[in-house]
């Protein structure tokens, strides 16, 4: 399952795009940095489900998309979770409720945003940029188009991961070292499709007219909508929990 | 060789919903077993669930009467399989199969370069090139040559036509009605005709439903009707005045020509 924008109506959908994105950025950083135990971990990932499904997104569809980061979590659970002496349990659940949680955020983020309204966000990020002189409508194209591109690689790693193994391929197998070197069939693949890709998403850029310039209007328009001050605060509580576990 | 794949009661679901509903039937060796249908027909998934990939799915995929233990039997490519390389030789490209399963050092290149030639591509040539240098329809032949050295039994291709000319498809076309006689060769195609030759096995997937033909039969409820499957027009216009005979040609304009001037001949003499 890929997680790509779908449309709906839920009041998610309607959020203007620059609470949607700072509600997200809010939520990644909490899943982050927040130094809560498991316990409160856990709610909070279950809450976000809540959310989601309050907000009637395809919770079923996201859950399904968590098979594709099963390898990442697992190799964080392991390297947490033998931290200390010997494996403990509590740090390797709580490191992969953070990158659920991570995961789960963007997840959702991405399918209530189409790509105007990633774009709208990520260049009134980087509009300051522009003081410094340097191409902040460019950087957030490159930002969208990362963002928009992921669940395309995705699918291709998965792709490529399933041929190399039906080739004899042990990936990720063995030591440190032994396992990087394995993962080569899959990585280098992976790099030259990403550049391909890239290179024929230029051509039919330019070939479509867009040119590399300031003087460029807006079809969407953006205003302040009813869900947009709730949960502009909401993402303010999010920050403040954050900020309080951290607290000695 | 006798084994066969075997699908039983085989149900086939994509998130939660069944794309292919009580398959049974079997691929074989001797022939190219074709699975044919629109997109979104569970074709890809099948494939996957043979390979053992895609887990949704009830019911049994048997080989030999056995259940069929995927892992090593099998070699599995997509689209652009071309995609796939990662060496910076030919050479290494196809022998990296062999080395993963641990062959010793003194067979793997004489056995690389022996399958290389099989696909005909002369070692001399092109084992010490790098495989970005060749041309689309040799990359191709490079890429499946070092999905398939190792010979399992089943060989599972996932439209592998894609992207060659027609030239090149009709040669690949050759190589795998050849390969088909020593394993089981399945391909996802969309693009049947080809591949069809009357004696293909096609498995074609439609509304959840999956309908076993012989590529005669399929060739020829295709010919009476343009909604079962779009084969090209000129093949089914040619073919119309002789729905009687016995068998129809494949769908290439040699043997449809040489098919009329036999099936001429025969009308005259009598």
């Amino acid at each position: 399952m890929q997680i790509s924008y779908k449309p709906g109506n839920s009041f998610l959908y309607s959020l203007n795009p620059l609470i949607k994105g700072g509600l997200c950025f809010v939520l990644i950083m909490f899943f982050s940095l927040n130094g809560l135990q498991l316990p409160a971990m856990a709610g909070s990932l279950v809450a976000l489900l809540l959310f989601a499904a309050l907000g009637r997104l395809p919770l079923a569809d996201l859950l399904l998309s968590i098979r594709r980061i099963w390898f990442l979590l697992v190799i964080v659970g392991l390297v947490q979770g033998f931290r200390g002496n010997g494996f403990e349990v509590v740090p390797a659940l709580e490191s992969m409720a953070r990158i659920l949680g991570v995961f789960i955020a963007a997840g959702c983020y991405l399918t209530v945003s189409p790509q105007s309204e990633l774009m709208f966000f990520w260049e009134t990020i980087f509009r300051p940029l522009r003081l410094l002189g340097l191409p902040a409508r460019e950087l957030a194209l490159v930002m969208v188009i990362a963002v928009r591109f992921l669940p395309v690689m995705l699918s291709e790693i998965d792709r490529i991961r399933m041929a190399q193994i039906a080739r004899g391929a042990r990936l990720g197998k063995g030591g440190f070292f032994s396992s990087a070197a394995a993962l080569m069939p899959l990585m280098i693949p992976t790099l030259a499709q990403a550049i391909i890709r890239g290179e024929e998403l230029a051509e039919a850029m330019e070939a479509r007219g867009y040119r590399v310039s300031g003087n460029r209007t807006r079809y969407h328009r953006f205003g302040i909508g009813f869900f947009d001050i709730p949960a502009g605060l909401a993402a303010l509580a999010v920050a403040a929990i954050a900020v309080w576990s951290r607290m000695p | 060789m006798n084994a066969q794949l075997e699908l039983k009661n085989l149900t086939v679901s994509y998130g939660g919903k069944a794309v292919a509903e009580n398959l049974n039937g079997s691929f074989g060796f001797g022939r190219l077993n074709l699975l044919v249908g629109r997109a979104g027909s569970g074709k890809s998934s099948l494939l996957l669930a043979i390979a053992g990939f895609h887990t949704e799915f009830s019911g049994q995929i048997l080989y030999d009467g056995a259940v069929f233990q995927s892992a090593g039997n099998f070699s599995l490519t997509f689209q652009d399989p071309e995609s796939l390389f990662f060496n910076s030789s030919v050479g290494d490209e196809v022998e990296y199969s062999l080395r993963m399963r641990e062959l010793p050092e003194s067979e793997i290149t004489p056995r690389a370069q022996q399958w290389l030639q099989r696909w005909g591509l002369d070692p001399e040539n092109f084992y010490q090139r790098h495989p970005f240098e060749l041309s689309g329809g040799e990359k191709r032949r490079v890429a499946l040559a070092a999905c398939t050295v190792a010979m399992p039994p089943i060989i599972l291709l996932d439209e592998p036509l894609a992207g060659l000319d027609a030239n090149g498809q009709k040669a690949l076309a050759e190589m795998l009605n050849q390969l088909a006689y020593e394993h089981i060769v399945i391909v996802v195609t969309h693009e049947p005709e080809v591949f069809l030759q009357s004696d293909s096995s096609v498995l074609f997937l439609r509304e959840g439903q999956g309908s076993w033909f012989s590529g005669n039969e399929f060739l020829r409820q295709a010919v009476h009707d343009r909604d079962f499957y779009p084969l090209p027009r000129w093949y089914c216009h040619a073919m119309a005045p002789f729905a009687a005979a016995p068998s129809l040609p494949p769908v290439n304009a040699e043997a449809v020509a040489s098919f009329i001037a036999r099936e001429k001949k025969h009308a005259d003499q009598l």
